[in-house]
Protein backbone atom coordinates (compact mmCIF):
# COMPACT_ATOMS: atom_id res chain seq x y z
CA UNK A 1 0.00 0.00 0.00
CA UNK A 2 1.11 3.54 -0.71
CA UNK A 3 1.72 5.85 2.27
CA UNK A 4 -1.25 8.02 1.35
CA UNK A 5 -3.58 5.00 1.34
CA UNK A 6 -2.28 3.95 4.75
CA UNK A 7 -2.86 7.46 6.06
CA UNK A 8 -6.40 7.38 4.66
CA UNK A 9 -7.07 4.02 6.30
CA UNK A 10 -5.70 5.10 9.67
CA UNK A 11 -7.73 8.31 9.56
CA UNK A 12 -10.88 6.34 8.75
CA UNK A 13 -10.36 3.87 11.59
CA UNK A 14 -9.74 6.75 14.02
CA UNK A 15 -12.90 8.59 12.95
CA UNK A 16 -15.03 5.45 13.23
CA UNK A 17 -13.64 4.91 16.73
CA UNK A 18 -14.56 8.49 17.65
CA UNK A 19 -18.06 7.98 16.22
CA UNK A 20 -18.67 4.71 18.05
CA UNK A 21 -16.80 5.43 21.30
CA UNK A 22 -19.73 6.75 23.41
CA UNK A 23 -21.98 3.85 22.41
CA UNK A 24 -19.23 1.30 23.09
CA UNK A 25 -18.62 2.83 26.52
CA UNK A 26 -22.29 2.81 27.49
CA UNK A 27 -22.68 -0.83 26.45
CA UNK A 28 -19.49 -1.84 28.28
CA UNK A 29 -20.62 -0.10 31.47
CA UNK A 30 -24.01 -1.82 31.36
CA UNK A 31 -22.25 -5.18 31.84
CA UNK A 32 -20.18 -3.89 34.75
CA UNK A 33 -19.97 -6.01 37.88
CA UNK A 34 -19.46 -3.03 40.19
CA UNK A 35 -21.46 0.02 41.20
CA UNK A 36 -19.16 2.41 39.45
CA UNK A 37 -19.49 3.84 35.98
CA UNK A 38 -15.70 3.89 35.57
CA UNK A 39 -14.39 2.66 32.24
CA UNK A 40 -13.17 0.02 31.63
CA UNK A 41 -15.34 -2.02 34.04
CA UNK A 42 -13.33 -4.36 36.22
CA UNK A 43 -15.76 -7.29 36.31
CA UNK A 44 -18.68 -8.64 34.30
CA UNK A 45 -22.32 -9.19 35.29
CA UNK A 46 -25.94 -8.94 34.16
CA UNK A 47 -27.04 -7.42 37.46
CA UNK A 48 -27.86 -4.01 35.97
CA UNK A 49 -30.25 -5.63 33.52
CA UNK A 50 -31.95 -7.37 36.43
CA UNK A 51 -32.05 -4.04 38.23
CA UNK A 52 -33.49 -2.40 35.10
CA UNK A 53 -36.37 -4.91 35.04
CA UNK A 54 -37.07 -4.05 38.67
CA UNK A 55 -37.21 -0.30 38.02
CA UNK A 56 -40.86 0.33 37.16
CA UNK A 57 -40.13 3.83 35.88
CA UNK A 58 -37.67 2.61 33.27
CA UNK A 59 -39.72 -0.39 32.17
CA UNK A 60 -42.90 1.63 31.83
CA UNK A 61 -40.96 4.29 29.89
CA UNK A 62 -39.79 1.57 27.50
CA UNK A 63 -43.41 0.46 27.07
CA UNK A 64 -44.63 4.01 26.46
CA UNK A 65 -41.88 4.58 23.88
CA UNK A 66 -42.60 1.32 22.05
CA UNK A 67 -46.35 1.94 22.03
CA UNK A 68 -45.94 5.49 20.86
CA UNK A 69 -43.47 4.51 18.14
CA UNK A 70 -45.71 1.69 16.84
CA UNK A 71 -48.89 3.79 16.91
CA UNK A 72 -47.34 6.88 15.34
CA UNK A 73 -45.58 4.97 12.57
CA UNK A 74 -48.79 3.13 11.64
CA UNK A 75 -50.83 6.34 11.60
CA UNK A 76 -48.10 8.13 9.64
CA UNK A 77 -47.91 5.27 7.17
CA UNK A 78 -51.67 5.34 6.52
CA UNK A 79 -51.99 9.13 6.31
CA UNK A 80 -48.72 9.59 4.43
CA UNK A 81 -49.30 6.57 2.21
CA UNK A 82 -52.64 7.79 0.85
CA UNK A 83 -51.32 11.35 0.52
CA UNK A 84 -48.25 10.09 -1.35
CA UNK A 85 -50.55 8.04 -3.62
CA UNK A 86 -52.56 11.16 -4.45
CA UNK A 87 -49.40 13.17 -5.15
CA UNK A 88 -47.70 10.48 -7.25
CA UNK A 89 -50.78 9.46 -9.28
CA UNK A 90 -52.62 12.76 -9.51
CA UNK A 91 -52.22 15.36 -12.24
CA UNK A 92 -54.03 18.14 -10.40
CA UNK A 93 -52.60 21.57 -9.72
CA UNK A 94 -50.71 22.13 -6.47
CA UNK A 95 -49.36 18.60 -6.00
CA UNK A 96 -45.77 19.66 -5.45
CA UNK A 97 -46.85 22.51 -3.19
CA UNK A 98 -48.77 19.98 -1.08
CA UNK A 99 -45.71 17.73 -0.94
CA UNK A 100 -43.45 20.61 0.09
CA UNK A 101 -45.94 21.62 2.75
CA UNK A 102 -46.09 18.10 4.18
CA UNK A 103 -42.25 18.08 4.33
CA UNK A 104 -41.92 21.34 6.30
CA UNK A 105 -41.72 19.72 9.77
CA UNK A 106 -38.21 18.62 8.72
CA UNK A 107 -37.17 22.26 8.49
CA UNK A 108 -38.51 23.26 11.88
CA UNK A 109 -36.41 22.37 14.95
CA UNK A 110 -38.07 19.61 17.01
CA UNK A 111 -37.83 21.77 20.12
CA UNK A 112 -39.81 24.55 18.44
CA UNK A 113 -42.53 22.10 17.35
CA UNK A 114 -42.68 20.78 20.90
CA UNK A 115 -42.99 24.27 22.41
CA UNK A 116 -45.72 25.22 19.95
CA UNK A 117 -47.68 22.05 20.69
CA UNK A 118 -47.30 22.50 24.45
CA UNK A 119 -49.02 25.86 24.35
CA UNK A 120 -51.67 24.64 21.90
CA UNK A 121 -52.53 21.42 23.77
CA UNK A 122 -52.58 23.23 27.10
CA UNK A 123 -55.16 25.58 25.59
CA UNK A 124 -57.25 22.67 24.24
CA UNK A 125 -56.80 20.54 27.36
CA UNK A 126 -55.63 17.57 25.26
CA UNK A 127 -54.58 14.49 27.27
CA UNK A 128 -50.80 14.04 27.34
CA UNK A 129 -50.67 10.72 25.50
CA UNK A 130 -52.85 12.00 22.65
CA UNK A 131 -50.72 15.14 22.37
CA UNK A 132 -47.55 13.05 22.22
CA UNK A 133 -49.08 10.80 19.57
CA UNK A 134 -50.08 13.77 17.39
CA UNK A 135 -46.63 15.32 17.82
CA UNK A 136 -44.91 12.09 16.82
CA UNK A 137 -47.14 11.73 13.75
CA UNK A 138 -46.23 15.30 12.69
CA UNK A 139 -42.48 14.66 12.94
CA UNK A 140 -42.58 11.22 11.27
CA UNK A 141 -44.95 12.13 8.42
CA UNK A 142 -42.21 13.78 6.26
CA UNK A 143 -40.10 10.61 6.31
CA UNK A 144 -43.09 8.54 5.19
CA UNK A 145 -43.94 11.07 2.48
CA UNK A 146 -40.43 11.09 1.09
CA UNK A 147 -40.10 7.30 1.05
CA UNK A 148 -43.59 6.60 -0.28
CA UNK A 149 -43.55 9.26 -3.01
CA UNK A 150 -40.17 7.92 -4.19
CA UNK A 151 -41.52 4.35 -4.10
CA UNK A 152 -44.73 5.22 -5.95
CA UNK A 153 -42.88 7.22 -8.59
CA UNK A 154 -40.57 4.27 -9.14
CA UNK A 155 -43.38 1.69 -9.26
CA UNK A 156 -44.71 0.90 -12.73
CA UNK A 157 -48.08 2.56 -13.26
CA UNK A 158 -48.74 0.35 -16.26
CA UNK A 159 -49.02 -2.69 -14.00
CA UNK A 160 -51.96 -1.04 -12.26
CA UNK A 161 -53.61 -0.17 -15.57
CA UNK A 162 -52.98 -3.66 -16.93
CA UNK A 163 -54.71 -5.13 -13.89
CA UNK A 164 -57.70 -2.85 -14.46
CA UNK A 165 -57.93 -3.69 -18.17
CA UNK A 166 -57.78 -7.38 -17.25
CA UNK A 167 -60.90 -6.97 -15.14
CA UNK A 168 -59.80 -5.75 -11.71
CA UNK A 169 -61.70 -2.92 -10.10
CA UNK A 170 -59.41 0.06 -9.29
CA UNK A 171 -59.48 -0.87 -5.60
CA UNK A 172 -58.57 -4.47 -6.38
CA UNK A 173 -55.73 -3.24 -8.58
CA UNK A 174 -54.37 -1.17 -5.70
CA UNK A 175 -54.74 -4.01 -3.22
CA UNK A 176 -53.38 -6.77 -5.45
CA UNK A 177 -50.81 -4.92 -7.55
CA UNK A 178 -49.78 -1.54 -6.16
CA UNK A 179 -49.46 -2.37 -2.48
CA UNK A 180 -47.34 -5.52 -3.03
CA UNK A 181 -45.01 -3.47 -5.26
CA UNK A 182 -44.61 -0.97 -2.43
CA UNK A 183 -43.68 -3.40 0.34
CA UNK A 184 -40.10 -2.13 0.49
CA UNK A 185 -41.11 1.51 0.73
CA UNK A 186 -43.66 0.73 3.41
CA UNK A 187 -41.16 -1.25 5.50
CA UNK A 188 -38.65 1.60 5.14
CA UNK A 189 -41.29 4.19 6.11
CA UNK A 190 -42.31 2.32 9.22
CA UNK A 191 -38.69 1.75 10.17
CA UNK A 192 -37.68 5.39 9.85
CA UNK A 193 -40.83 6.56 11.63
CA UNK A 194 -40.35 4.09 14.44
CA UNK A 195 -36.78 5.18 15.06
CA UNK A 196 -37.47 8.92 14.71
CA UNK A 197 -40.28 8.57 17.24
CA UNK A 198 -38.39 6.20 19.55
CA UNK A 199 -35.41 8.51 20.05
CA UNK A 200 -37.23 11.85 20.24
CA UNK A 201 -36.60 13.80 23.43
CA UNK A 202 -38.00 17.35 22.93
CA UNK A 203 -41.63 16.31 22.42
CA UNK A 204 -41.69 14.24 25.61
CA UNK A 205 -39.88 16.96 27.50
CA UNK A 206 -42.77 19.34 26.88
CA UNK A 207 -45.76 17.03 26.43
CA UNK A 208 -45.21 14.10 28.82
CA UNK A 209 -46.98 13.86 32.15
CA UNK A 210 -45.74 11.47 34.88
CA UNK A 211 -47.65 8.57 33.29
CA UNK A 212 -46.38 9.11 29.76
CA UNK A 213 -42.65 9.54 30.25
CA UNK A 214 -40.79 8.06 27.28
CA UNK A 215 -37.53 6.11 27.39
CA UNK A 216 -35.24 8.91 26.12
CA UNK A 217 -36.79 11.25 28.67
CA UNK A 218 -36.45 8.75 31.52
CA UNK A 219 -32.81 8.13 30.56
CA UNK A 220 -32.32 11.89 30.44
CA UNK A 221 -33.84 12.20 33.94
CA UNK A 222 -31.78 9.34 35.34
CA UNK A 223 -28.39 10.47 34.11
CA UNK A 224 -28.76 13.69 36.03
CA UNK A 225 -29.51 12.09 39.39
CA UNK A 226 -28.55 8.41 39.37
CA UNK A 227 -24.94 7.39 39.03
CA UNK A 228 -25.06 3.62 38.75
CA UNK A 229 -25.06 1.56 35.54
CA UNK A 230 -28.85 0.85 35.52
CA UNK A 231 -29.39 3.55 32.95
CA UNK A 232 -26.57 2.09 30.83
CA UNK A 233 -28.53 -1.17 30.83
CA UNK A 234 -31.60 0.75 29.65
CA UNK A 235 -29.49 2.31 26.90
CA UNK A 236 -28.16 -1.11 25.87
CA UNK A 237 -31.73 -2.41 25.58
CA UNK A 238 -32.57 0.64 23.48
CA UNK A 239 -29.53 -0.20 21.35
CA UNK A 240 -30.72 -3.81 20.92
CA UNK A 241 -34.13 -2.62 19.71
CA UNK A 242 -32.38 -0.54 17.05
CA UNK A 243 -30.02 -3.38 16.07
CA UNK A 244 -32.95 -5.76 15.58
CA UNK A 245 -34.77 -3.18 13.44
CA UNK A 246 -31.70 -2.49 11.31
CA UNK A 247 -31.08 -6.22 10.88
CA UNK A 248 -34.69 -6.85 9.82
CA UNK A 249 -34.50 -3.91 7.43
CA UNK A 250 -31.23 -5.07 5.89
CA UNK A 251 -32.62 -8.58 5.33
CA UNK A 252 -36.01 -7.56 3.95
CA UNK A 253 -35.35 -4.44 1.92
CA UNK A 254 -31.58 -3.96 1.78
CA UNK A 255 -31.38 -0.92 4.03
CA UNK A 256 -28.34 0.46 2.22
CA UNK A 257 -30.49 1.32 -0.80
CA UNK A 258 -32.68 3.59 1.29
CA UNK A 259 -29.88 5.73 2.64
CA UNK A 260 -30.87 8.70 0.50
CA UNK A 261 -34.12 8.93 2.39
CA UNK A 262 -32.61 10.02 5.67
CA UNK A 263 -32.46 13.72 6.33
CA UNK B 1 -64.25 10.60 -15.57
CA UNK B 2 -60.63 11.82 -15.25
CA UNK B 3 -61.95 14.83 -13.34
CA UNK B 4 -63.68 12.61 -10.85
CA UNK B 5 -60.53 10.55 -10.41
CA UNK B 6 -58.53 13.71 -9.73
CA UNK B 7 -61.16 14.82 -7.25
CA UNK B 8 -60.95 11.48 -5.44
CA UNK B 9 -57.18 11.74 -5.31
CA UNK B 10 -57.45 15.23 -3.86
CA UNK B 11 -59.70 13.88 -1.12
CA UNK B 12 -56.93 11.44 -0.18
CA UNK B 13 -54.70 14.41 0.57
CA UNK B 14 -57.18 15.99 2.94
CA UNK B 15 -56.51 14.03 6.16
CA UNK B 16 -52.78 14.78 6.24
CA UNK B 17 -53.25 18.40 5.14
CA UNK B 18 -55.89 18.91 7.82
CA UNK B 19 -53.66 17.34 10.46
CA UNK B 20 -50.75 19.56 9.42
CA UNK B 21 -52.80 22.75 9.43
CA UNK B 22 -54.42 22.02 12.76
CA UNK B 23 -51.41 20.68 14.67
CA UNK B 24 -48.50 22.35 12.93
CA UNK B 25 -49.46 25.63 11.26
CA UNK B 26 -51.88 26.80 13.94
CA UNK B 27 -49.63 25.97 16.95
CA UNK B 28 -46.59 27.56 15.28
CA UNK B 29 -48.59 30.68 14.49
CA UNK B 30 -49.83 30.81 18.07
CA UNK B 31 -46.26 30.47 19.30
CA UNK B 32 -45.22 33.38 17.09
CA UNK B 33 -48.10 35.42 18.44
CA UNK B 34 -47.07 34.61 22.01
CA UNK B 35 -43.54 35.82 21.30
CA UNK B 36 -44.97 39.32 20.82
CA UNK B 37 -46.75 39.34 24.18
CA UNK B 38 -45.32 41.15 27.14
CA UNK B 39 -44.60 39.46 30.44
CA UNK B 40 -44.77 41.32 33.69
CA UNK B 41 -44.97 40.16 37.29
CA UNK B 42 -45.47 36.55 36.19
CA UNK B 43 -48.43 37.38 33.95
CA UNK B 44 -48.61 37.04 30.18
CA UNK B 45 -49.97 40.31 28.91
CA UNK B 46 -52.35 40.88 26.02
CA UNK B 47 -50.61 43.93 24.55
CA UNK B 48 -48.43 43.70 21.47
CA UNK B 49 -44.82 44.27 22.40
CA UNK B 50 -41.38 43.89 20.89
CA UNK B 51 -39.80 43.70 24.35
CA UNK B 52 -38.71 40.06 24.02
CA UNK B 53 -36.92 40.63 20.74
CA UNK B 54 -35.36 43.87 21.97
CA UNK B 55 -34.04 42.04 25.03
CA UNK B 56 -32.56 39.33 22.80
CA UNK B 57 -30.85 41.94 20.66
CA UNK B 58 -29.69 44.29 23.37
CA UNK B 59 -29.05 42.42 26.61
CA UNK B 60 -25.35 41.42 26.66
CA UNK B 61 -26.21 38.12 28.39
CA UNK B 62 -28.55 37.03 25.59
CA UNK B 63 -26.27 38.45 22.91
CA UNK B 64 -23.50 36.28 24.29
CA UNK B 65 -25.73 33.20 24.02
CA UNK B 66 -26.58 33.99 20.41
CA UNK B 67 -22.91 34.51 19.50
CA UNK B 68 -21.93 31.34 21.36
CA UNK B 69 -24.59 29.33 19.53
CA UNK B 70 -23.48 30.55 16.10
CA UNK B 71 -19.81 30.02 16.99
CA UNK B 72 -20.37 26.46 18.26
CA UNK B 73 -22.45 25.65 15.17
CA UNK B 74 -19.72 27.03 12.89
CA UNK B 75 -16.85 25.12 14.52
CA UNK B 76 -18.98 21.95 14.67
CA UNK B 77 -19.79 22.23 10.97
CA UNK B 78 -16.14 22.76 10.00
CA UNK B 79 -15.05 19.73 12.01
CA UNK B 80 -17.88 17.61 10.57
CA UNK B 81 -16.68 18.46 7.05
CA UNK B 82 -13.07 17.56 7.89
CA UNK B 83 -13.98 14.29 9.66
CA UNK B 84 -16.97 13.35 7.53
CA UNK B 85 -15.36 13.68 4.12
CA UNK B 86 -12.85 10.81 4.55
CA UNK B 87 -15.60 8.61 5.98
CA UNK B 88 -17.88 9.27 3.00
CA UNK B 89 -14.99 8.79 0.56
CA UNK B 90 -14.13 5.52 2.29
CA UNK B 91 -17.69 4.22 1.96
CA UNK B 92 -17.82 5.15 -1.73
CA UNK B 93 -14.51 3.36 -2.37
CA UNK B 94 -15.39 0.25 -0.34
CA UNK B 95 -16.58 -2.79 -2.25
CA UNK B 96 -18.29 -6.08 -1.47
CA UNK B 97 -19.65 -6.56 2.00
CA UNK B 98 -17.64 -3.62 3.37
CA UNK B 99 -19.99 -1.05 1.92
CA UNK B 100 -23.18 -2.00 3.80
CA UNK B 101 -21.13 -2.73 6.93
CA UNK B 102 -19.54 0.73 6.93
CA UNK B 103 -22.87 2.35 6.14
CA UNK B 104 -24.49 0.62 9.09
CA UNK B 105 -21.60 1.68 11.35
CA UNK B 106 -22.36 5.28 10.41
CA UNK B 107 -26.11 4.85 10.62
CA UNK B 108 -26.17 2.98 13.93
CA UNK B 109 -25.13 5.84 16.23
CA UNK B 110 -27.66 8.07 14.48
CA UNK B 111 -30.44 5.59 15.13
CA UNK B 112 -29.49 5.11 18.77
CA UNK B 113 -30.17 8.76 19.35
CA UNK B 114 -28.62 11.76 21.02
CA UNK B 115 -29.53 11.11 24.65
CA UNK B 116 -27.62 7.85 24.93
CA UNK B 117 -24.60 9.19 23.07
CA UNK B 118 -24.51 12.25 25.32
CA UNK B 119 -24.61 9.88 28.28
CA UNK B 120 -21.62 8.10 26.75
CA UNK B 121 -19.78 11.41 26.44
CA UNK B 122 -20.65 12.20 30.05
CA UNK B 123 -18.97 8.94 31.05
CA UNK B 124 -15.94 9.95 28.99
CA UNK B 125 -15.63 13.57 30.05
CA UNK B 126 -16.75 13.91 33.65
CA UNK B 127 -14.60 13.93 36.73
CA UNK B 128 -14.39 10.14 37.03
CA UNK B 129 -14.58 9.59 33.30
CA UNK B 130 -12.34 7.84 30.84
CA UNK B 131 -10.22 10.85 29.92
CA UNK B 132 -9.49 11.80 33.52
CA UNK B 133 -8.68 8.20 34.49
CA UNK B 134 -6.35 7.95 31.52
CA UNK B 135 -4.57 11.19 32.31
CA UNK B 136 -4.27 10.21 36.01
CA UNK B 137 -2.86 6.80 35.13
CA UNK B 138 -0.32 8.36 32.80
CA UNK B 139 0.68 10.83 35.49
CA UNK B 140 -0.14 13.83 33.33
CA UNK B 141 -2.50 15.32 35.92
CA UNK B 142 -2.60 14.97 39.71
CA UNK B 143 -6.26 15.54 40.46
CA UNK B 144 -9.25 14.86 38.21
CA UNK B 145 -11.32 17.76 36.91
CA UNK B 146 -14.63 17.62 35.07
CA UNK B 147 -14.28 18.39 31.38
CA UNK B 148 -18.02 18.93 30.96
CA UNK B 149 -19.87 22.25 30.73
CA UNK B 150 -17.55 24.08 28.34
CA UNK B 151 -16.99 25.03 24.73
CA UNK B 152 -14.87 22.08 23.63
CA UNK B 153 -16.87 19.37 25.39
CA UNK B 154 -20.02 20.68 23.69
CA UNK B 155 -18.29 20.93 20.30
CA UNK B 156 -16.76 17.43 20.49
CA UNK B 157 -20.06 15.84 21.47
CA UNK B 158 -21.96 17.80 18.86
CA UNK B 159 -19.53 16.77 16.11
CA UNK B 160 -19.98 13.13 17.09
CA UNK B 161 -23.77 13.43 17.22
CA UNK B 162 -24.10 15.27 13.89
CA UNK B 163 -21.35 13.57 11.87
CA UNK B 164 -23.63 10.82 10.45
CA UNK B 165 -25.96 13.48 8.99
CA UNK B 166 -23.04 14.96 7.08
CA UNK B 167 -21.75 11.61 5.82
CA UNK B 168 -25.17 10.40 4.67
CA UNK B 169 -26.01 13.59 2.82
CA UNK B 170 -22.61 13.58 1.05
CA UNK B 171 -22.76 9.99 -0.20
CA UNK B 172 -25.00 10.66 -3.19
CA UNK B 173 -22.80 13.36 -4.72
CA UNK B 174 -19.59 11.50 -3.99
CA UNK B 175 -20.72 8.22 -5.53
CA UNK B 176 -21.71 10.07 -8.72
CA UNK B 177 -18.13 11.22 -9.34
CA UNK B 178 -16.51 9.03 -11.99
CA UNK B 179 -13.45 7.31 -10.43
CA UNK B 180 -11.80 7.43 -13.86
CA UNK B 181 -11.45 11.21 -13.49
CA UNK B 182 -8.99 10.73 -10.65
CA UNK B 183 -6.91 8.25 -12.64
CA UNK B 184 -7.00 10.43 -15.73
CA UNK B 185 -5.81 13.42 -13.75
CA UNK B 186 -3.00 11.45 -12.11
CA UNK B 187 -1.87 9.87 -15.37
CA UNK B 188 -1.75 13.29 -17.01
CA UNK B 189 0.82 14.35 -14.46
CA UNK B 190 -1.18 16.10 -11.71
CA UNK B 191 -0.13 15.41 -8.15
CA UNK B 192 -2.50 13.73 -5.69
CA UNK B 193 -2.90 17.09 -3.98
CA UNK B 194 -3.76 18.87 -7.25
CA UNK B 195 -6.12 16.08 -8.27
CA UNK B 196 -8.04 16.33 -5.03
CA UNK B 197 -8.32 20.11 -4.84
CA UNK B 198 -8.74 20.86 -8.56
CA UNK B 199 -10.75 17.87 -9.82
CA UNK B 200 -12.47 15.88 -7.08
CA UNK B 201 -13.33 18.47 -4.45
CA UNK B 202 -15.04 20.94 -6.83
CA UNK B 203 -17.25 18.08 -8.04
CA UNK B 204 -18.02 17.07 -4.45
CA UNK B 205 -18.73 20.65 -3.38
CA UNK B 206 -22.55 20.53 -3.80
CA UNK B 207 -22.63 17.51 -1.48
CA UNK B 208 -20.30 19.18 1.01
CA UNK B 209 -22.49 22.28 1.06
CA UNK B 210 -25.68 20.26 1.43
CA UNK B 211 -24.21 18.26 4.29
CA UNK B 212 -22.67 21.28 5.96
CA UNK B 213 -25.94 23.21 5.83
CA UNK B 214 -27.84 20.34 7.43
CA UNK B 215 -25.24 20.04 10.17
CA UNK B 216 -25.15 23.81 10.70
CA UNK B 217 -28.93 24.15 10.95
CA UNK B 218 -29.15 21.18 13.33
CA UNK B 219 -26.26 22.47 15.43
CA UNK B 220 -27.98 25.86 15.82
CA UNK B 221 -31.05 24.24 17.35
CA UNK B 222 -30.07 20.87 18.85
CA UNK B 223 -31.17 20.53 22.45
CA UNK B 224 -29.76 17.32 23.95
CA UNK B 225 -26.09 18.17 23.62
CA UNK B 226 -26.08 21.64 25.21
CA UNK B 227 -28.54 20.47 27.86
CA UNK B 228 -26.58 17.40 28.98
CA UNK B 229 -23.01 18.39 28.13
CA UNK B 230 -23.31 22.19 28.36
CA UNK B 231 -25.41 22.20 31.51
CA UNK B 232 -27.59 24.98 32.92
CA UNK B 233 -24.81 27.57 33.05
CA UNK B 234 -23.39 27.15 29.54
CA UNK B 235 -26.57 28.04 27.64
CA UNK B 236 -27.25 27.90 23.92
CA UNK B 237 -30.42 29.15 22.22
CA UNK B 238 -32.24 25.81 22.57
CA UNK B 239 -31.49 25.43 26.26
CA UNK B 240 -32.34 29.09 26.85
CA UNK B 241 -35.74 28.56 25.19
CA UNK B 242 -36.37 25.50 27.34
CA UNK B 243 -35.21 27.19 30.53
CA UNK B 244 -37.37 30.27 29.95
CA UNK B 245 -40.47 28.24 29.07
CA UNK B 246 -40.28 25.36 31.54
CA UNK B 247 -38.20 26.58 34.44
CA UNK B 248 -38.62 30.36 34.58
CA UNK B 249 -42.17 30.30 33.22
CA UNK B 250 -41.57 33.26 30.93
CA UNK B 251 -43.40 31.64 28.02
CA UNK B 252 -43.38 34.74 25.75
CA UNK B 253 -39.62 35.12 25.99
CA UNK B 254 -39.12 31.38 25.41
CA UNK B 255 -41.36 31.71 22.35
CA UNK B 256 -39.25 34.60 21.05
CA UNK B 257 -36.09 32.48 21.39
CA UNK B 258 -37.87 29.65 19.54
CA UNK B 259 -38.89 32.02 16.74
CA UNK B 260 -35.29 33.23 16.50
CA UNK B 261 -34.13 29.59 16.17
CA UNK B 262 -36.73 28.99 13.48
CA UNK B 263 -35.71 32.09 11.55
CA UNK B 264 -32.00 31.17 11.71
CA UNK B 265 -32.77 27.65 10.42
CA UNK B 266 -34.90 28.96 7.58
CA UNK B 267 -32.23 31.47 6.54
CA UNK B 268 -29.63 28.69 6.33
CA UNK B 269 -31.88 26.32 4.43
CA UNK B 270 -33.18 28.95 2.00
CA UNK B 271 -29.67 30.27 1.28
CA UNK B 272 -28.50 26.76 0.47
CA UNK B 273 -31.61 25.97 -1.52
CA UNK B 274 -30.87 28.95 -3.73
CA UNK B 275 -27.31 27.74 -4.19
CA UNK B 276 -28.18 24.18 -5.11
CA UNK B 277 -31.05 24.98 -7.43
CA UNK B 278 -30.53 23.07 -10.64
CA UNK B 279 -27.87 20.79 -9.20
CA UNK B 280 -28.21 17.01 -9.08
CA UNK B 281 -29.11 17.11 -5.42
CA UNK B 282 -32.24 19.04 -6.06
CA UNK B 283 -33.40 16.52 -8.62
CA UNK B 284 -32.76 13.72 -6.17
CA UNK B 285 -34.78 15.53 -3.53
CA UNK B 286 -37.70 16.10 -5.86
CA UNK B 287 -37.99 12.42 -6.75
Amino acid sequence: MRPSSILFLVANVAIYLFLLLPVIIVIAISFSGTDSVAFPPTSFSFRWFVRFLGEDQLVSALMVSCGLAVASSIISLILGGIAAFAIARGTFWGRSAALNFLMTPLMVPALVIAMALLEFFAFLGTPSILGLLIGHVIITLPYVMRTMVAGLTGADMLAEQAAISLGCTPLQAIRLVTIPMLTNSMVASVLFSFIISFENLPLSLFLSDPDTVTLPMQIYNYIQWVFDPTVAAAATINFLVVVVLVFVAERTIGLSRFMGVMK
Amino acid sequence: MPDRRQLRLKILLLPSLALMVLFFVVPLSTLMGTSFADFQAGEIGKAFSLANYLALAQDPFYRQIIIRTVLIATVTTALCVVLGYPIAAGIVRAYGLWRPVLLILVLMPLLIGGVIRCYGWMLILDEHGLVNNLLLALGIIDSPASLLFGFWSVVITMVEVLLPFFVLSMLGTLSNIDPLLERASLSLGASKFQTFFQIIFPLALPGVIAGASIVFSLALTIFVVPRIIGGPSYLMLSTLAYQQTSEVGNVPFGAAVAVLMLVLTLIVLLAVNRFERGSDLNKAKAS
